[in-house]
């Protein structure tokens, strides 16, 4: 349970420790690190392992201690931020409670200040060990740049989408398309993810297939169509995909957005009932309403 | 009399604030060993907001401070153990080079500025 604090050139700490496995675990380490630095400038040269981890966790605790009361100064004066005079002020409260000698605690606060100065001057500089990546400030474009009027909803001081996004054509935007495994599988309320990419469509297809096999022995060929629908009916698939077999095995997607009632089984498997020609986009009506006879005129 | 008490506490201010303005440009020039990113997430994870670089350095050097101040207390303890076995034994030579930073020495020390700290002595013996 014994191991060397870090020294420079080498940084060898054989710890018996695993890896950290989150990131509280990865901070911890971190100002594992840099206490053993401060305890090896002090003048030790070992230390027990069990000491090194109970003074990381209090001078965690420490720095979140500073930040509790400073933070708490500056909100009891109405403001977010702390400032110079909160930080203080914070210090001072910790001061008095860590320190028995009264004539170290001036009736200012500004003692601590002067304490820190000293030590600043006296003590040499201890930098840490391990190199710290500085992180680089990338442009990163933001919203306010773009002049698409069709995402005005989108606070103009966020980044902007990946370019897959923005490049991929408005009609697969609207589009709503399920994951074909609930349509196939039969799942109850499906929930429209706009693929965005071309590359998710084309997974889709492929997914498709793997999930059509068995129709695919059975009827033998499958054709895909992707059109632009307006309006007819799409009341019982709302945003849905569907897909829908014909004679002809074409299949198409329905592009409304709208809310949706659940597709069971029956109606996905539906090669005979859709049978209208003037419903050449193959548009899917809900049970009750094909049955009726229903003409959908409404637009969506 | 309170007139002059006044009169020095605002003048005792005006020095604070000197001493302030000079620390904080000092301190850009010394880097603390707790490195600020580190400094940053503790203080972000409890609720303190501040874009000035150099009040993270003063944090990180108030805590520096701290536990430097602890690691010192502990290392006059581990030196006056040694000091008091020497006489007895007349070792010298062999105990300064070991000079171990212990969980006895740390509780001690802790004790010092009211933090308790709990350790077991016994080590559990693995079969």
């Amino acid at each position: 349970m014994k191991s060397k604090p870090p020294s420079k050139p080498k940084t060898h700490l054989h710890l018996h420790q695993e890896e950290p496995q989150n990131p509280s675990e990865f901070s911890f380490a971190i100002a594992r690190i840099a206490v053993s630095q401060i305890c090896q400038s002090v003048g030790y040269k070992a230390t027990q392992l069990s000491a090194l981890n109970a003074l990381t966790v209090v001078a965690t605790k420490y720095l979140e201690a500073i930040a509790k009361s400073a933070s708490s100064l500056a909100n009891t004066s109405n403001r977010t931020q702390s400032n110079l005079l909160d930080l203080t002020l914070a210090l001072h409260h910790l001061v008095t409670l860590h320190t028995s000698t009264l004539f170290s605690i001036s009736s200012s606060s500004g003692g601590i200040i002067r304490d820190l100065a000293d030590f600043v001057s006296f003590h040499d500089e201890i930098p840490f060990a391990k190199p710290i990546p500085r992180p680089q400030i990338t442009s990163i474009p933001s919203w306010a740049s773009s002049s698409s009027s069709s995402f005005s909803h989108v606070p103009k001081w966020l980044p902007r989408f990946p370019d897959s996004v923005i490049s991929c054509s408005v009609n697969e935007r609207k589009c709503g398309e399920t994951s074909w495994e609930d349509l196939v599988l039969g799942g109850g309320g499906i929930e429209t993810e706009c693929s965005t990419s071309s590359s998710n469509v084309i997974e889709q297809e492929k997914l498709k297939e793997g999930k059509l096999e068995l129709d695919l022995e059975r009827t033998g060929k499958v054709r895909f169509r992707i059109t632009t629908t307006r309006g007819r009916g799409g009341g019982g698939g709302g945003g849905g995909l569907r897909r829908v077999y014909r004679e002809e095995k074409r299949a198409c997607w329905n592009h409304h957005n709208h809310h949706y009632n659940n597709i069971t089984n029956n109606s996905i498997n539906d090669d005979d009932v859709l049978d209208d020609d003037d419903q050449s986009n193959g548009i899917f009506d809900d049970e009750g309403l094909k049955n009726s006879g229903f003409k959908r005129k409404r637009r969506w | 009399m309170n007139q002059n008490q006044q009169q020095q506490s605002s003048d005792g201010r005006h020095d604070d604030d000197a001493a302030h303005s000079d620390f904080l440009a000092s301190l850009m020039d010394y880097t603390p060993t707790i490195p600020d990113e580190l400094v940053e997430h503790y203080l972000a994870k409890s609720g303190f907001q501040c874009p000035d670089v150099r009040l993270i350095r003063l944090v990180a050097v108030a805590t520096q401070k701290f536990v430097s101040e602890v690691a010192s207390d502990a290392l006059q303890q581990c030196k006056a153990r040694q000091a008091a076995v020497v006489k007895d034994k007349r070792d010298k030579q062999q105990k300064d080079k070991r000079l171990i930073f212990t969980m006895e020495d740390l509780s001690r020390s802790l004790r010092e500025v009211s933090i308790e700290v709990f350790y077991d002595i016994y080590m559990p013996v693995l079969l």
